[in-house]
């Protein structure tokens, strides 16, 4: 059901764990994506603006970034012309309200909590690659888009 | 029901003033209106007595010589009193032997305690003295005195009394309305403070001081208290806002060694249950260092709170052995690192807590060897020097730096510039919180030529009183 397209994936994460575990549980889902990491918001902004990285798919954004923060990093994305159509995913283990609204204010399309369980946690990133792989491709580039939508 | 004490403050004042005023005023007319009344009353009778026993010495010749016309003439003695309305002269026999009668209004032989209904008026004094001579009783003269007189005295004298006492009620008013304006203006003033106080919450609010009186004093000690309460309510604000923010990040940090701690476990079962082993190593190894992380965050967050807990009791320091013997414990570190430090030998002496300065020099320079460092100038410098009341010193390395921007967030909880494994992001705001309570400063500047230099100042020893005792404060 995912072989239409392989997605790449932008993870801003600075905790070489956490990144572990998301680039894995995203590599492991059958399909394998392409996951691309930095570790920081200048190294985000260098990848995003440099002529020869390919575009991604997704990015995932963590918000406790040293040097420029995750809502920086969203803010400078979705107030850029050329970035502001690629989805972000704020992948986060601040589940304050604080955050979460500002989040959203800046047109975040997804946040989420890392949750403090790894069943849910793959789950979540399970579900994270369906979403914008599947259920969120413009209707022409997936013939075969299931029924189901409820993910 | 409304009682006394229901009533308004300024009404009651208003209604005090007035009723003393009208008491006042009420007794001293009494007293002066029947004063007069019965002196001029008694004036007049002892006047009139005066006079009629004057005619009755006179008519003595009158009867004994039984001439009625030098008697009736003898009563026109009466006429230098307009008063006298009516005199008779009457015989031995008690018979009528002649009158005077100025009004020609008085009937012959008129019974004389009527004689207000025959000539009107409001009463009249009548009196009688005998006619005498040689102990003979020969007859007596009558003479009737108008009281209107004296009425009339009264009734003037009662409306005099009457306008007095209007003017003293009148004063008594103004004067109350005054006394009320001094003293419930600034009494209501206080009141809608004290009210924008409670109901608003506004604690900015302050009573106009208007006199220098009671009130004066009264709207000062309130003023002063709203001082206290404002400056401990926002006390208690920037309290709650840093225990907001300390919770948050807390929170965080804490929470994030746990998503990688799970996260790692999960990955390794599921390695093991697939009987794959090239990663396992790894999993186990996030896993140690997670757990590791955890164990030196809590440690440094109660080492932070025990900063707030317990009462800084400083002493005199030599700052110069002090910080050789930390340099000296963090020797197998420089090594490790390749790093040196430079002692200036005569750093200022301080009064501080020998223990909490240890800890100052020894998150500084650990911060200065894992952050400043590996730039080829692995050096790094201590130094101080007296600025008045204060030494001001300082711990520089020739590393990367730090850029402006992030100046600001060096001291702030968990703000970590560099992931590094075994950084936790409290050191700073350790040493910051440490200098604070000690009465210092502490700030950040770039050293010239690159690097970071961190200065603090704290009290110098003769600034202040020694003493040298640590005192264990119990926690809330």
């Amino acid at each position: 059901m995912t072989d239409s397209k392989l997605l790449r994936f932008l993870l801003i994460e600075d905790d070489d764990a956490h990144a572990s575990i998301t680039m894995r549980s995203l590599q492991q889902n059958r399909v394998v994506n392409v996951v691309d990491r930095v570790a920081d918001g200048e190294q985000a902004l260098e990848y995003l603006k440099a002529r020869g990285t390919p575009r991604p798919d997704v990015i995932l954004l963590d918000l406790n970034l040293p040097k420029i923060g995750g809502h920086e990093i969203l803010t400078r994305i979705k107030a850029d012309p050329d970035l502001c159509t690629i989805p972000v995913v704020v992948l986060t283990t601040s589940d304050a309200e604080v955050d979460r609204v500002r989040a959203y204010r800046h047109h975040v399309n997804s946040y989420l909590v890392k949750p403090i369980d790894f069943e849910r946690f793959r789950q979540l990133v399970r579900e994270l690659s369906l979403y914008w792989g599947v259920w969120n491709q413009p209707p022409a580039g997936d013939p075969a888009r299931p029924s189901d939508a409820e993910g | 029901m409304t009682g006394r004490r229901d009533i308004s403050f300024q009404r009651r004042l208003l209604r005090a003033l007035v009723g003393i005023g009208v008491v006042t005023a009420a007794l001293t007319c009494t007293l002066l209106i029947g004063f007069h009344f019965v002196t001029n009353r008694r004036v007049a009778r002892a006047d009139l007595e005066t006079q009629v026993r004057m005619v009755a010495i006179h008519s003595e010749a009158a009867l004994s010589f039984d001439d009625a016309d030098v008697g009736a003439e003898t009563l026109t003695a009466f006429r230098a009193h307009p008063a006298v309305v009516w005199a008779a002269l009457y015989d031995g026999g008690g018979d009528l032997f002649a009158t005077y009668d100025p009004l020609a209004a008085v009937p012959r032989g008129v019974n004389l305690s009527r004689l207000a209904q025959v000539l009107g008026g409001t009463g009249y004094l009548v009196l009688r003295a005998d006619v005498t001579s040689d102990g003979q009783h020969l007859g007596a003269v009558v003479a009737a005195y108008d009281l209107s007189v004296v009425y009339n005295r009264l009734w003037r004298a009662i409306a005099m009394s009457l306008v007095a006492a209007t003017a003293v009620v009148a004063g008594a008013v103004l004067l109350s309305l005054r006394l009320q304006r001094s003293l419930t203006v600034p009494l209501r003033e206080l009141v809608a403070t004290a009210r924008r106080v409670s109901v608003r919450g506004d604690y900015a609010a302050r009573a106009r001081k208007r006199t220098q009186d009671e009130f004066g004093d009264l709207t000062d000690t309130f003023n002063e208290m709203l001082d206290r309460i404002e400056s401990q309510q926002n006390e208690l604000r920037r309290r709650n806002e840093e225990m907001q923010q300390l919770l948050y990040t807390v929170s965080h940090d804490l929470k994030s060694p746990l998503v990688t701690i799970t996260g790692f476990a999960g990955l390794a079962r599921e390695d093991v249950a697939q009987e794959r082993y090239d990663q396992l190593e790894e999993s186990l190894g996030h896993l140690g260092r997670a757990a590791g992380h955890m164990g030196r965050l809590i440690d440094n967050l109660l080492e932070l709170s025990r900063i707030g807990r317990v009462r800084v009791r400083p002493e005199h320091i030599d700052t110069t052995r002090l910080a050789r013997e930390v340099a000296a414990e963090l020797e197998p570190r420089l090594a490790q690192h390749g790093a040196s430090i430079r002692l200036q030998p005569d750093l200022p002496p301080v009064y501080a807590d020998p223990v909490r300065l240890r800890q100052v020099f020894e998150n500084l320079l650990t911060n200065a060897i894992k952050y400043g460092t590996g730039s080829g100038i692995d050096v790094i410098e201590v130094g101080g020097s007296r600025e008045g009341d204060e030494a001001r010193l300082w711990v520089r390395d020739h590393g990367p730096g730090i850029p402006d921007e992030h100046r600001d967030r060096v001291f702030t909880l968990f703000q970590r510039l560099h992931k590094t494994p075994d950084g936790t992001g409290v050191g700073l705001t350790i040493v910051a919180k440490i200098v604070e309570i000690s009465g210092g400063r502490i700030g950040l500047e770039p050293t010239p030529g690159g690097g970071a230099t961190f200065w603090f100042t704290l009290p110098s020893p003769s600034a202040l009183p020694a003493e040298d005792t640590i005192e264990e404060v119990p926690a809330t």
